[in-house]
């Protein structure tokens, strides 16, 4: 009872904290120099003072700041982002298209990151200070100090360049996508059968994503590893052995669920900044995602496609936290109360 | 090898060290004792004295960084510290149990009470799951917890200390071990829940034969419950003996100490300061260690480390003092 | 402030420094730091060529005594923009966490001590910012402000101070309580008084390691935002321009865009192996252990 208690609660606050961000990037968009119908007409459009009329009406930029506020908010809940000045579509197709591709990468990100870091810390903590852990702790500390995009470089010149894995992008030339489904490549190559695009997408999302999660793994392998070395030391382990119970069992029933309660939660947190960190990704790996849609927007000045995707990124990111902390409390009992 | 039939444990000689980073802590400088089969032995120091760290190398749950140095445990006739793992994860599995000082600590605050005790039972007796909970609710009734089923639904931080602390004891007794080692069981609680344990615990003794090393600073409780009491100091056992004899006729100096200041009425007591204070464990002093506190201490006293000398075979000091004692008057 | 060496904190600061100089690591992490800040600000001196400056008959030059580095696909320099690009790298971000420190501490200080309404709306704002992924929020910010370094510097700060503000703001609440802010309140002392003359000094340590441990990612982010496009602008040799100009000709000539990685992960690996020393040397618990090592 109270646990749903809970949830409903921080579903609540989270909603205003999307408002909250709703608002700043309404504040943004007004503190941008450029005019909107400029950029949106262009020089030429601009002469004809019946069309800057026309469309300054259409979007309400002659009214009062609170009513354009309103028409803003209306606008995001019905989804209608305006048209992106660079390629004249609505953005919210463009984004339609691009948002798959992002969030299939943070997430496969996000698993090989975890497949990698949480095992890693658990042998780094058992067999403390033995090779394993030196040789862990070294990769992870390397880890987080370069910057991913490097990162990213060096995966492309090494497995691309000198061994000729997969390249840029999701597939490979000559490769069709698979039918729109869901719009994640991995499972649509399967509900279609095909796969040969399945392993082609497979081989060009890995190195992405690992370049994605090197950061988070790093840090979580060290999180997972010092969090279990201080739960080893609690006396209800010692109660656990005192049942005569076998050390893997130890381990596994009751050092893990409480080791793994902070490197967990800091993974879901890194999960929505791995979101935004796709951005620097996707441009070196020609990924079209969100994240590349939104640089190509920042130099094109295409401003309705630029403020529509931080939007949904922010939305995402809130969303992600939110369902990270819910997480934490089914996990970790004592966090219910209030 | 004498009477090993009736010993249930016997420590000899039990040097522990801890490396920490401050340097080598020598917790255990030679500890002697020794448990009867059915025997309350109670085990009282100041803090820090080692009586959990003893407590602990019985069973062999020390951390990482101590290391047994020198001795021998004998338990039950089989020697303890050439165990493997695995044969003393049977040994823990079966027969003996360790109640931990603080009952909060000691429970997995992830898991409900319900699974925790019904894991006790289901390693001790190889009951299955709904036999365990049976069987752990009758456990927790005898205790004295009201509303069984329904605590063992809940999870540790939603039950009073008290609670807690009788849910450790249900864990540790659902064993029916030979020996049961208790850290401080009473500290955290009120004095009637204490009595309640006690007797609860006493009552056990009388219908098992269950042995209980009982680890305490309340000399008030070591009279009530204990046939015999060890005395620690800085990691040694400086006075053995039956509780009657050790309480009335104190021979180590440090025991004279404790006795004048702790006002044995049944009440708590708290061992109130000595002049003085312990040893730095990481420099030792070469002689008794606790001649720069001692107000009878002479020249062989800092020189050399008094150990176990031998009364009778159920008295036992660690002082020079008494060296002349015994060739003298004999057993006190 | 007296440097009196009886008095505690003076004795606490040895202490930390005599507990940071033990480690071998940090120590040697210490000396890369003053040695790529020694390289940064002797650049100009230093440096064989100008930075920008095109030698269009050495294209793409290896390594060689006219060239230590080689040359890029314009023919610079790259031993010259590389040190050149130490600039950025080392000061930008000094400037980066001074502004965070500057916005967030007073922010979490005011926040933390007055409490109520005020502590309600600022911590929602921080939530706000703390919504949005970093890059992402820098990008804007830097789109907005214009491309270049210090709308880049500026809006790294701008995401940044959240953190700041909270760590600070955790400080000042457990002090709060404490006795000496209540003996100051006996005297007299006025709410300001107390803030900045008493607690603030206990919020330092926290400050300077997190500090510390900024400084790492921010100047990879730094980095990634020049390497976008929204920091520093090419012709200007900072790291990350050069790896993404260098990116073009990964094929032919990978270390165009190898090299400046790899001095980068020095410098973070440095900066983190010294936060990490120094947020143990201050851990008292810790102190007292390592100092006796």
């Amino acid at each position: 009872m109270s646990l749903l208690y809970y949830i409903l609660r921080r579903i609540l606050l989270g909603i205003i904290v999307i408002f909250g961000v709703l608002t700043l990037v309404f504040i943004i968009t007004k503190l941008i120099p450029q005019n909107p119908v400029a950029v949106f007409l262009g020089t030429e459009g601009m002469r004809d003072p019946a069309l800057v009329k026309q469309v300054t009406e259409q979007w309400k930029l002659d009214r009062p700041i609170w009513e354009q506020y309103i028409y803003y908010v209306g606008n995001v809940l019905r989804g209608e982002f305006g048209r992106s000045s660079w390629s004249r579509g609505p953005v919210i197709q463009d984004l339609a298209a691009r948002f798959p591709a992002t969030v299939e990468l943070s997430i496969f990100a996000f698993i090989i990151a975890m497949c990698i870091a949480i095992p890693t810390g658990i042998l780094s903590a058992v067999y403390r200070d033995k090779p394993v852990d030196h040789f862990s702790r070294v990769l992870s500390v390397i880890g987080i100090s370069g910057p991913p995009f490097w990162w990213g470089i060096l995966f492309l010149y090494i497995f691309y360049f000198i061994l000729g894995f997969a390249g840029s992008g999701r597939l490979s030339e000559g490769m069709t996508p698979p039918m729109h489904v869901t719009g994640f490549y991995l499972i649509d190559s399967l509900i279609e059968g095909r796969f040969d695009t399945f392993f082609d997408a497979l081989k060009h999302i890995f190195l992405p994503a690992l370049t994605l999660g090197i950061g988070a793994t790093g840090f979580t392998s060290r999180l997972t590893r010092s969090a279990l070395l201080e739960v080893l030391r609690k006396d209800y382990i010692k109660t656990a052995r005192m049942k005569g119970l076998k050390e893997r069992v130890v381990i596994y029933r009751h050092a893990l669920r409480n080791a793994l309660i902070a490197p967990v939660t800091y993974m879901g947190l890194l999960f929505g900044s791995m979101l935004g960190g796709s951005v620097l990704v996707e441009t070196v790996f020609t990924w079209r995602g969100m994240g590349q849609y939104i640089v190509t927007a920042v130099f094109a000045t295409d401003y309705p496609a630029i403020l529509a995707t931080t939007l949904v990124i922010a939305i995402i990111y809130t969303v992600s936290n939110l369902v990270v902390d819910i997480l934490y409390t089914i996990i970790d009992p004592r966090v219910r109360v209030a | 090898m004498k009477k090993l039939d009736n010993i249930i444990l016997s420590v000899e000689d039990l040097h522990v060290i801890f490396k920490t980073y401050l340097g080598t802590v020598h917790a255990l400088n030679g500890v002697y004792l020794e448990v009867g089969k059915g025997e309350s032995v109670g085990l009282v120091g100041e803090t820090g004295c080692g009586k959990s760290t003893l407590g602990l190398s019985i069973v062999r749950l020390l951390d990482e960084s101590a290391k047994i140095v020198r001795g021998k445990i004998v338990f039950n006739g089989e020697s303890i510290l050439e165990k493997s793992s695995e044969e003393m994860r049977e040994i823990r599995r079966k027969y003996i149990s360790l109640i931990f000082q603080d009952p909060t600590a000691a429970l997995n605050p992830v898991h409900k009470i319900g699974d925790q005790i019904v894991e006790a039972l289901q390693m001790s007796k190889g009951l299955k799951r709904a036999e365990a909970l049976e069987e752990g609710a009758k456990i927790l009734s005898m205790l004295g917890i009201p509303d069984s089923r329904k605590v063992m639904e809940q999870y540790p931080h939603e039950l009073s200390g008290g609670m807690r602390q009788r849910i450790m004891i249900a864990i540790a007794l659902s064993k029916n071990p030979l020996l049961l080692i208790a850290d401080e069981p009473t500290s955290n609680l009120d004095v009637t829940i204490q009595a309640q344990i006690l007797e609860l615990i006493s009552d056990l003794r009388k219908n098992t034969q269950m042995s209980l090393l009982l680890i305490t600073h309340d000399m008030g409780i070591v009279a009530q419950v204990c046939e015999k009491v060890a005395v620690m100091y800085a990691g040694q056992v400086i006075e053995f003996g039956k509780v009657r004899d050790v309480f009335k006729n104190p021979l180590h100096p440090y025991t004279q100490g404790l006795l004048k200041v702790a006002n044995l009425v049944g009440e708590k007591t708290r061992l109130e300061s000595i002049p003085g204070t312990i040893p730095d464990l990481r420099n030792l002093p070469p002689g008794c260690l606790f001649a720069s506190r001692c107000p009878y201490s002479f020249d062989k006293c800092l020189r050399i480390r008094p150990s176990n000398i031998m009364l009778d075979g159920k008295r036992s000091v660690a002082c020079w003092l008494v060296e002349d004692k015994v060739n003298k008057f004999g057993p006190g | 402030m007296k440097f009196d060496k009886e008095s505690p904190r003076v004795r606490e600061l040895l202490l930390t420094l005599k507990v940071f100089g033990k480690s071998k690591m940090a120590m040697i992490s210490l000396g890369i730091l003053l040695l790529f800040f020694a390289i940064a600000i002797l650049a100009p001196w230093i440096s064989p060529y100008d930075p920008t400056e095109t030698h269009t008959s050495d294209l793409f030059m290896p390594p060689c005594p006219k060239y230590p580095l080689g040359t890029d696909h314009l023919g610079r320099d790259n031993l010259s923009r590389i040190l050149y690009g130490a600039r950025y790298s080392m000061f930008a971000s000094l400037l980066v966490v001074a502004v965070t420190v500057i916005i967030g501490m007073p922010i979490g200080a005011v926040s933390g001590y007055f409490g109520g309404k005020l502590d309600e709306i600022l911590m929602r704002i921080t939530d706000v910012i703390l919504s949005f992924p970093g890059i992402t929020l820098a990008l804007l910010l830097a789109y907005i402000m214009g491309r270049g370094i210090y709308s880049a510097a500026l809006a790294l700060s701008l995401v940044g101070w959240p953190s700041m503000a909270r760590i600070v703001r955790g400080v000042v609440l457990s002090e709060k309580g404490k006795d000496y802010v209540i003996a100051a309140r006996i005297i007299g002392k006025s709410d300001f008084q107390i803030l900045f003359g008493e607690i603030m000094p206990n919020c330092m340590y926290p400050v300077i390691i997190q500090a510390v441990m900024m400084m790492g990612t921010v100047i990879i982010s730094l980095a990634g935002l020049s390497f976008i496009g929204v920091g520093v602008q090419p012709p200007e040799p900072d790291w990350g321009v050069i790896i993404a100009e260098g990116r073009q000709y990964l094929l032919e000539y990978p270390w165009l865009s190898i090299l400046p990685g790899i001095l980068m992960i020095t410098v973070v690996l440095a900066y983190n192996l010294v936060g990490d020393r120094l947020r143990d040397a201050l851990d008292p618990r810790l102190r007292g252990e390592l100092a006796a090592k």
